[in-house]
């Protein structure tokens, strides 16, 4: 198939997504009330749609666009298939960050996907530097320090919530946040976090190729005229920006960062800049449909979105570990 | 010109020296070979002389400047490296990895251009790549693999190319092919090539001018003789010569 189809079925694809996450809900909404409260009609179905599903699905999208693009750079800078922003631990460093933010009743709407970034950026220069002590990165020193550093900030986070009244106190919103729950208070959160994202993405688009230069290593990518040291800070900056921003909007999902490029570079090669935009898409309709999921399969409960892509990824992350034993070994 | 010289470099990695204060001054025009024994300190030189590795001691210079002081990416446009025949963990299809050697031309931007689409045309042609350019590179052969990796250092359009062991893994029209190729940049072309290279005979088959490491050391540098070669590697080595042919020959074991 050619590029340009795969992009152009996978914007239908992600409209169809958006479409089924306005129509489907814990209340029935005949679609064409979903389309008049869409063009603006009065009344309560109208502020189901516009003030809870809308922003909802936009920022399953956005979230879902997000990780996965992390989830490229990170696999290509490490040359690692099994990386992503959940397994090497940034994203437990973001969310470490913003429930200490949290924990300390910061307002400012800023102030969390500002910490989530620092989070995500110290974690992820933690990592790098703890996998690349043995003098090269390893696909194994990668998963365990990342492994390592996300049940330490998953055990201080658990301190935090038993010792801060504050948090206690919402402690049923914060625990469903941090079990990969979207959940989008207001307009300014959305506005946020998809300018952040926005960024991003231009971002890693600009350090395409760069990304690529490291296919056959460092000193590969030093003789091609990247100087290794800086452009992997910037890779690990950007994506710090987008697990920031994911993590502030929905807390911890697994795997989709994991999943989605994996999937992409059967569609598309390894180039870095013909697959960011192709995960993004394909990552945003993925979280759309998975939190879609989440609302649904135990109606009118709702499940954390994490839980369906645990469900789905966890298996699927062991099976791509199994087949490649030898890269571990290498 | 170009001239690439190494004045007195050392590396020490803990206590060790790799390499122990290495002179070399090497011209455009030169097929070099370094041979030496395993751990003498071949592809630590060759970091330096790429500018990837800075010497603990001494410095590289290019063209009378120190390497150090060029930017990553002029450096790269001047000096190219063809890696070891690595392990690809993505699809990238041999045009793809061809082009990488474009990296230190491209802008910020990092978009290439129609003539940077050119030149990758022009290597895969001139390494015969063409009918495999949608390939991926983990489908073909090795040697294939080795030619896709020699096309993305003509795709840099250097005026120096260094090669990390080109001919292992290779069978012996590969290897004829791969080096015949690297002579002619310099012959021809006018290139400095240095290719590290295990197999005596290739070097001398190759070879302008072969230096031998020992130990960090440059223990001779031209021509090689029975006397160094058997000092280097042990006894049991001759030279034996028929006017065009240097071989290098190992008595019965």
């Amino acid at each position: 198939m050619r590029y340009a189809t795969v992009l152009l079925s996978l914007v239908g694809a992600l409209l169809l997504a958006l479409l089924a996450g306005l129509l489907v809900g814990a209340v029935a909404i005949a679609p064409g009330d979903v389309l008049s409260a869409l063009s603006g009609a009065s009344g309560s179905d109208s502020t189901i749609v516009r003030d809870l599903r809308l922003p909802r699905v936009i920022g399953a999208a956005l979230v879902g666009g997000a990780l996965a693009v992390a989830g490229v750079l990170l696999q290509s800078l490490l040359r690692n298939p099994l990386a992503d922003p959940y397994v090497t631990g940034s994203s437990a460093g973001a969310s470490l960050a913003a429930v200490l933010v949290i924990a300390t009743g910061a307002v400012s709407p800023l102030a969390l996907p500002l910490a989530a970034f620092a989070g995500a950026l110290a974690a992820s220069l933690l990592v790098w530097q703890l996998a690349r002590a043995g003098g090269r990165t390893t696909v194994l020193s990668v998963l365990l320090a990342g492994v390592v550093l996300s049940s330490f900030c998953g055990a201080l986070v658990t301190f935090l919530l038993v010792w801060s009244d504050r948090l206690a106190l919402r402690l049923r919103a914060v625990l469903g946040w941090l079990l990969g729950g979207i959940s989008v208070l207001d307009l300014g959160e959305l506005v946020v976090a998809g300018s952040v994202i926005a960024i991003g993405v231009a971002l890693a688009l600009m350090l395409a190729p760069r990304v690529d230069a490291f296919a056959f290593g460092e000193d590969s990518a030093a003789a091609l005229g990247v100087d290794p040291e800086r452009a992997t800070v910037a890779i690990l900056l950007t994506c710090s920006l987008l697990t920031g921003a994911a993590v502030a909007l929905s807390g911890l999902i697994g795997f989709v960062g994991l999943l989605v490029p994996h999937a992409a570079r059967f569609a598309a090669g390894a180039s870095a800049a013909r697959l960011i935009p192709l995960c993004f898409l394909a990552g945003a309709t993925v979280l759309v449909l998975a939190d879609l999921g989440a609302r649904t399969v135990v109606a009118p409960s709702e499940l954390p979105v994490g839980v369906i892509t645990g469900l789905i990824g966890g298996p699927f992350f062991l099976s791509l570990l199994m087949r490649s034993r030898g890269i571990a070994r290498a | 010109m170009t001239t690439l010289c190494a004045r007195g470099i050392s590396v020490r990695y803990g206590t060790r020296d790799v390499l122990d204060d290495v002179t070399l001054s090497l011209d455009a025009g030169e097929a070099v070979a370094i041979v030496g024994p395993n751990g003498a300190g071949k592809s630590t030189l060759l970091r330096c002389l790429s500018g990837v590795l800075t010497p603990t001691r001494g410095g590289v210079t290019l063209d009378g400047r120190a390497l150090s002081g060029y930017r990553p990416g002029a450096a790269a446009r001047v000096i190219a490296v063809v890696p070891q025949v690595a392990d690809v963990f993505f699809p990238f299809t041999v045009r793809e990895v061809v082009a990488l050697g474009r990296t230190p031309w491209l802008g910020t931007l990092g978009r290439a251009s129609p003539a940077d689409d050119r030149i990758v045309d022009d290597a895969l042609a001139r390494c015969d790549l063409l009918p495999l350019e949608d390939q991926r590179l983990d489908r073909v052969s090795g040697g294939e693999r080795q030619r896709a990796l020699l096309a993305m250092a003509v795709a840099q359009r250097p005026r120096a190319l260094l090669l990390d062991e080109p001919t292992t893994h290779l069978d012996p029209a590969h290897q004829r092919a791969t080096l015949s190729f690297a002579r002619d940049s310099a012959l021809r072309q006018g290139l400095l090539v240095v290719a590290i290279l295990h197999d005596l005979n290739l070097a001398a088959a190759f070879a302008t001018r072969t230096v031998i490491l020992s130990r960090g050391r440059v223990v001779s540098d031209g021509r090689m003789t029975e006397e160094t070669l058997r000092s280097v590697f042990g006894g049991g080595l001759r030279v034996i010569e028929d006017g065009v042919r240097r071989v290098i020959a190992h008595d019965p074991l």
